[in-house]
């Protein structure tokens, strides 16, 4: 289409219909900010603005409700979840870009199969795995679980990256006497730092929004993460709206600043997700 | 990928030199692939297997899982609430498909077209494929809240009263409710999806359209749209696989009410599991959800566009 040529009509629609869906998108994120800043007694005629400034629905949900500490388990889970998934992921990727050896085909086909599971169908062996072997309200579950699920997209994205890089370069590499794991190191993973940054915002929102396994394996209120805690608070006790607003406006943060820094990466690494 | 490639060159010469040399190689790439193939192995590939043979057993957590064959399957096969849940993710899968990528694509074409304000329209619409499905699903569960909810609210100071409802609570409108809520999370994802793929389509093909006096509806249908192909292909995909998956969201605003009205696979599976401690039960759910997903996934692999996008 092109917009110039467009009649007017269709123009005035096209903007209506696009004011009207920026709409829809931005009210719940208006009426929850407004929510997340007004008085309990107020809780009931809230619209998209705000009815004054209580900052106090912020210290409270983030002292009394513990937000404070499913924030530290989710940034601590998170993190580990990234480091291992793409340490190990990035590493595999290499071998199967790089390297020749039998069954390479079949176990990246083993991989890429992995793309059609998800935490849901996988929740209940992944549960009894984890009752059986003892790691169940452990700290390390949700990281190396986590980190496992998202091995084959990262192998995938990862290994088409690695297949690009010139061959004289890790001839060179290899002449200046680098070893493999000196060339990965010192060569491979500098090089792919954007395709890691994509890769690793891609894993970013899907680790901080996972929720079964959260809820599942660890049960134990001290380690659960975010998502986990806002969803048993809500279903437990909770009926403070103007704290749980509060509460949701600070889960959201951490995505949003990353999003707003990193926007082109990220709905790169998003649509890049559909290679799948 | 941006980077120029020079092929993808065996540089791996040790392969080609002596045999113990080649044997090194191998087990440096080994090395290299084994703590993600341990990984992948023990939580992915053995949990599968699990899951399959967990499917033949009744099992309640405690004591022994029995066999039964394919008990759990027959049973699945006259049991109403499953056959409830199957339908509502196909519904699922249909709104995405008539509804969503419709929309989408839609919103795509208009945003490439040189619409003013294109950028921020974009932004904004990727907005909610972001936020935390556990967020997006407790803050509509407020917005359409009896109590002081935003949507009833809205309607009361519209003077509409009358169309107020009990959005969730309400067996008619649940799952319409609901699916609103879902495409408001997924919308943004086809539209960054059809975006990135009208920018693939050169301009000069859209031009030389232009010239030949096809008009701009034409154009979309009969070169823009058999372009598309392999894009629509891949989201039509997707979303389905989003349709299958769906979970968090159900279970956060109706857990599956009322009376199953919004009940999916997902959150039936998560029931038998955990309320009734029916393992073997919520085994065969989950292996059906997979079934189905292959069954997808390989209708795609057979009509596989040529072009990898």
């Amino acid at each position: 289409m092109r917009w110039k040529e467009l009649p007017l009509w269709f123009k005035v629609a096209a903007y209506v219909l696009m004011l009207i869906l920026a709409f829809m998108t931005l009210a719940p994120f208006m009426y929850f900010i407004s929510l997340s800043l007004s008085k309990y007694s107020d809780t009931y005629n809230i619209f998209l603005l705000p009815k004054g400034f209580e900052w106090r629905n912020y210290t409270a949900a983030w002292e009394t409700v513990n937000i404070g500490l499913h924030y530290r388990n989710s940034l601590y889970v998170t993190a580990l979840a990234l480091v291992l998934n793409l340490s190990a992921g990035s590493m595999a990727a290499y071998a199967l870009a790089r390297f020749h050896f039998p069954a390479r085909e079949p176990i990246y086909n083993l991989f890429l199969a992995g793309l059609i599971l998800s935490s849901e169908t996988m929740l209940i062996p992944l549960f009894l795995n984890a009752k059986e072997f003892g790691m169940l309200n452990r700290w390390w579950t949700l990281p190396i679980i986590y980190a496992t699920l998202g091995l084959p997209f990262t192998i995938f994205v990862l290994r088409a990256f690695f297949e690009t890089l010139p061959g004289e370069l890790l001839d060179a590499a290899a002449i200046d006497g680098c070893n493999p794991l000196q060339t990965y190191w010192h060569i491979m993973l500098p090089l792919s730092r954007s395709s890691l940054l994509t890769v690793g915002l891609f894993q970013f929102v899907w680790f901080w929004d996972e929720f079964i396994l959260a809820i599942s394996l660890i049960t134990n209120n001290k380690l659960r993460t975010l998502t986990a805690g806002l969803g048993k608070l809500y279903g437990e006790y909770f009926i403070d709206y103007p704290v749980l607003a509060a509460a949701l406006v600070m889960t959201v943060i951490p995505v949003l600043i990353i999003y707003v820094l990193t926007q082109r990466q990220m709905i790169r690494g998003m649509t890049m997700g559909a290679l799948k | 990928m941006s980077h120029v490639s020079a092929g993808a060159r065996p540089a791996e010469k040790a392969s080609t030199g002596s045999r113990e040399g080649r044997l090194r190689h191998w087990l440096t790439a080994y090395g290299f692939l084994l703590p993600a193939l341990l990984l992948f192995v023990f939580f992915e590939f053995f949990s599968l297997l699990y899951n399959v043979y967990m499917g033949f057993h009744d099992w309640s957590g405690f004591g022994d899982p029995r066999y039964v064959g394919l008990d759990n399957y027959k049973y699945l096969a006259n049991d109403e609430l499953f056959w409830e849940a199957l339908q509502h993710n196909v519904i699922f899968m249909i709104v995405a498909l008539g509804v969503m990528a419709v929309l989408s694509l839609f919103i795509a074409l208009l945003l490439d077209s040189g619409m003013p304000g294109a950028g921020i329209f974009r932004g904004l619409m990727f907005l909610p494929v972001i936020v935390p499905t556990v967020v997006v699903g407790l803050a509509w569960t407020r917005v359409y809240s009896t109590q002081g909810g935003l949507l009833n609210q809205s309607l009361g100071a519209l003077g509409l009263d009358s169309w107020q409802n009990n959005w969730l609570g309400n067996p008619d409108l649940a799952l319409p409710a609901v699916l609103v809520v879902w495409v408001w999370r997924h919308l943004g994802y086809g539209v960054v999806m059809f975006s990135a793929g009208l920018l693939s389509i050169p301009d000069d093909l859209k031009e030389a359209a232009a010239l030949d006096g096809a008009s701009q509806r034409q154009t979309v249908i009969h070169i823009i749209v058999p372009l598309m192909r392999p894009v629509i292909f891949i989201v039509a995909l997707w979303f389905t696989i989003y349709a299958f998956k769906v979970f968090t969201l159900v279970f956060i605003m109706t857990g599956g009410g009322p009376y199953g009205a919004t009940e999916v696979l997902n959150t039936y599976l998560y029931e038998n599991v955990f309320r009734y401690f029916d393992l073997g039960l919520g085994s065969a759910i989950a292996n059906i959800g997979i079934l189905i997903l292959i069954v997808f996934a390989a209708i795609r692999g057979l009509f596989k566009p040529g072009v990898e996008y």
